[in-house]
């Protein structure tokens, strides 16, 4: 395969993914979190446009602090995308009058309705994800003929492994930080990969490192575990370093680019940068502990139990292909930290702009660290609790790398043999059932679960939770004709349900209101959550009208009352 | 690597991947239709004993689809005294949801019931039980009519709540332990006592009964001990300190069978949480408390 077909098949791969998460998650419910991003978004484009129409006034501390003191807890720069992403596609909202909220407005080239416009530049960051991991994987592949498939298998397997997992599907279409911070992350590590030996990847790196942290918090740890793959690459070099190697550029780009990046996209940090940075590493650090449902047991004080993120993991991706990520993982440390293996004379002398310039990348080690860390750090005792599986999301690009790496060796070892055709027929069993699970689970990907515990219903058996975001609405009241009357939304977000009524999917009588009033409940299935299930039974009786399932286990149910008996 | 190897480790893959392919085809794959469901309330509508749920997950669609398990005899508060009950389970359930943690927690320390038979209704199990060291049901205390009084006085009856001077009580399901019970809902004024009587009780040769505090987030917030006591003819037959710790929290005395005057006296107290503002009314803990008599055979 050549570089440029390679590109372009790594291009149309990514686009491929946008276009079917754009129209997939059309039918993907707004999570909590959107709601309040779909605002913050609003309100960060609409003074990123002011900024251009008037830069003095948008620029003063009063009018900065009032349009980015929404949702200051997390960085702005996708937000600010987002709002502009719908300023320039969104539809239209209705041309009724709206009771509790103004219409959405109608975009330059209006395409999309406003949610799935916001969710828009995730989704692309989604499509870069796999677009990189398919080059990313392909290059794993040592120089083979131009008619062999391995680089195409390697690059396939890499961005397979990853977006086809329920949840990775669920969570990269939605307009959340946690796969956007996952594939900024992918990016900076393989431009760091690059920056080791080439001065302009590593001036990118900075400014790489910045737009990630800009996204997310996850990323602050990035420059730890790069640090540690560099200081390993030096020991394991065996050579007494030399001073370039010392104050390597990469890292003095992270260092001095990285920060000014980070203040350059977040208006919020302007008027007090040091104030409101620690303002919101405390927020972090003291982070709120949300409950979560573990095989039958509801925690929601730490610690969780240490197999948490782990057995989660596995409960979710599919064995086979953790196997296979799990082997390429061993084999590059292996490889990599192997003393046995003499290093190899280095072809080029390495420099302050390339410090390991003719040393070997230990990619098998790099890996490692990125996919086993934040796991690691989910699992510590002292962590807050915080949610399911999506804050370690963050280490599945890179076990989808391992995995690539792991088909690539036991593909060169058959090379030639009569089974050479073996690990291709075996990659495409593994990961088929990531696949068949990622379509089952749409539209309910939080809720799904890998073949071997049993899908949904297995995972219900063995108390694990079914979601926790207020997600899963009945499609029957997403309809402006529905007739709903007062309802009692439960765990939907109020910003969440505005935005169904800044689209016009939101019924006008369907007026929010407590359980005593409602004329119809939601209750969206969480162990801690039964109470306000009752709550509607005394007003509502018992037995729901309609059940959200995923597998046949119920998600969300709709409680009617009968007007007659009320 | 050696070929060897690489053959060795494609074949454990390609077995793992073969499980899978074999799992998802059930796992990902709706079993439960209406017509399943039409068959299991067919099966269930004419039979007079409690049905419980085997696959606890069940549950939405159970009330959706069976009126049986909207009734309040679904909503047992333990075994004792239920000599013969259903079970509806899922088939691809552990042991096709013929018993379940809850039920386990249901059954306290009377011995396993026997399994007489299961009836395979497509995707729905339906297991019959018996279990002779149940006893039987001889009074429920939440169904007689009872008198209430606080340390200031009788509690008014009207449209199914007692209103007190300290507080107010009804009998409804409330949220202990994550589960529905059917209980009298009390909520009482900080070290308030709460007295509910009946002067001429039909007893049997036990007394049983459970206290538990509702709601989720008040238990958190809450962790006053409750107290407890049982006056037989104004004799006192039993004292419990009870926290929202202990869950459904069982208690039980031995009675004479015969008619008498019962009288539970329950101390909550705290009806309040704790914020980090401090000690607030609101959101109050509430109290749930049921008492059977009930004829057991001698331990």
């Amino acid at each position: 395969m050549t570089p440029r077909r390679r590109l372009l098949l790594a291009a149309l791969l990514g686009l491929l993914t946008t276009l079917l998460l754009s129209l997939g998650h059309r039918q993907v419910g707004y999570v909590r979190d959107e709601g309040i991003y779909f605002a913050a978004s609003r309100q960060y484009a609409a003074w990123t446009a002011r900024l251009l129409t008037d830069p003095a006034a948008a620029l003063t501390a009063r009018e900065r602090d009032r349009a980015f003191t929404t949702n200051h807890e997390h960085p702005a720069f996708l937000k600010i995308v987002a709002g502009i992403s719908a300023r320039l596609l969104a539809e239209p909202g209705p041309a009724t009058t709206l009771k509790t909220q103004e219409r959405a407005p109608a975009g330059l080239l209006p395409l999309l309705p406003e949610g799935a416009a916001m969710r828009l530049p995730a989704q692309l960051l989604a499509g870069l994800a796999v677009a990189l991991l398919f080059l990313a994987g392909a290059a794993l592949s040592p120089p083979v003929p131009k008619t062999s498939r391995l680089p195409l298998l390697a690059g396939l397997c890499a961005a397979l492994w990853f977006i086809a997992l329920p949840h990775v599907w669920f969570h990269a279409g939605l307009h959340c930080f946690d796969v956007p911070v996952a594939a900024a992350t992918l990016a900076v590590v393989l431009i760091y990969r690059r920056a080791l030996h080439h001065r302009g990847w590593a001036l990118a790196l900075g400014p790489a490192l910045g737009v990630a942290i800009s996204i997310k918090h996850n990323a602050l740890f990035i420059p730890l575990l790069l640090g540690l793959h560099y200081l390993a690459c030096l020991a394991l070099a065996r050579r007494r370093p030399t001073r370039g190697q010392l104050l390597p550029l990469p890292f003095l780009s992270m260092a001095v680019l990285a920060p000014l990046t980070v203040l350059a996209l977040w208006p919020w940090l302007w008027t007090d940068p040091l104030g409101r940075l620690s303002e919101y590493v405390e927020f972090h650090r003291l982070h709120a502990y949300y409950n979560t449902e573990y095989l039958g047991i509801n925690y929601n004080r730490p610690p969780l139990p240490i197999s948490y993120p782990f057995v989660l993991t596995w409960a979710t991706v599919p064995t086979g292909a953790l196997l296979l990520a799990l082997f390429g993982l061993a084999a590059g440390l292996r490889r990599d930290l192997s003393f046995k293996t003499a290093t190899p004379v280095p072809s080029a002398s390495p420099t302050w702009t390339a410090p390991l310039a003719g040393r070997p990348a230990r990619d098998g080690l790099l890996f490692a660290l990125f996919a086993a860390f934040p796991l690691l750090l989910i699992a510590a005792p002292n962590i807050p609790i915080f949610g399911g599986t999506k804050h370690w999301l963050t280490a599945y690009p890179f076990l989808a790398l391992a995995a690539a790496s792991g088909f690539v060796t036991l593909a060169t070892s058959l090379q030639t043999t009569r089974t050479r055709h073996l690990p291709a027929v075996v990659l495409a069993l593994v990961l088929v059932p990531g696949l068949w699970s990622t379509i089952d689970g749409h539209p309910h990907g939080l809720s799904q679960y890998a073949p071997l515990i049993g899908g949904p219903r297995g995972a219900a058996d063995s108390g694990l939770l079914r979601g926790f975001w207020g997600h899963s609405v009945p499609p029957s009241i997403l309809h402006p004709d529905a007739s709903v009357g007062p309802i009692y939304l439960h765990d939907l977000a109020e910003l969440a349900r505005l935005q169904y009524e800044r689209e016009g999917r939101w019924p006008a009588d369907a007026t929010p209101t407590g359980p005593a009033r409602a004329r119809t409940g939601l209750l969206f299935h969480e162990r801690h959550m039964r109470t306000h299930e009752l709550d509607l039974w005394s007003h509502l009786g018992r037995a729901p009208a309609e059940v959200v399932s995923q597998g046949d286990v119920p998600l969300t149910s709709l409680y009617r009352g009968d007007p007659a008996t009320r | 690597m050696t070929p060897r190897r690489a053959h060795i480790l494609l074949a454990i893959l390609a077995t793992v991947a073969a499980l899978e392919w074999i799992s998802a085809a059930s796992a990902y794959r709706s079993t439960l239709s209406q017509a399943a469901w039409d068959r299991a309330a067919a099966a269930i509508d004419p039979l007079t004993e409690p049905v419980l749920l085997g696959t606890p997950w069940l549950d939405p669609l159970a009330r959706q689809h069976i009126p049986a398990f909207t009734r309040d005899a679904a909503l047992v508060p333990d075994l004792h005294g239920v000599p013969r009950f259903h079970v509806l389970g899922h088939a691809g359930s552990p042991h096709a949801g013929a018993w379940s943690s809850e039920l386990t927690e249901d059954q306290g320390e009377l011995p396993p019931p026997i399994l007489t038979a299961s009836e395979h209704l497509g995707p729905l199990v339906l297991h019959h039980y018996e279990q002779p060291a149940a006893g039987a049901l001889v009074t429920d205390l939440l169904a007689a009519p009872l008198q209430l009084r606080d340390d200031r006085g009788v509690c008014r009856l009207s449209s199914g709540t007692w209103t007190c001077k300290l507080g107010t009580a009804q009998v409804r399901p409330l949220e202990v332990g994550y589960r529905p019970r059917r209980c009298l809902a009390i909520h009482l004024a900080d070290s308030a006592t709460l007295e509910i009587s009946h002067p001429s009780l039909l007893l049997g040769t036990v007394l049983r009964g459970h206290l538990g505090f509702a709601d989720f987030n008040s238990r958190l917030r809450n962790d006053a001990p409750a107290q407890l006591e049982l006056h037989i003819d104004d004799t006192l037959v039993g004292r419990w300190t009870l926290t929202d710790n202990q869950g459904w929290a069982a208690f039980a005395a031995r009675t004479t069978p015969g008619t008498h005057a019962v009288r539970v006296r329950l101390t909550p107290l705290l009806a309040g949480t704790w914020t980090p503002e401090g000690y607030t009314d609101h959101p109050a803990r509430l109290a749930c408390l049921e008492l059977r008599a009930l004829t057991e055979a001698a331990p």
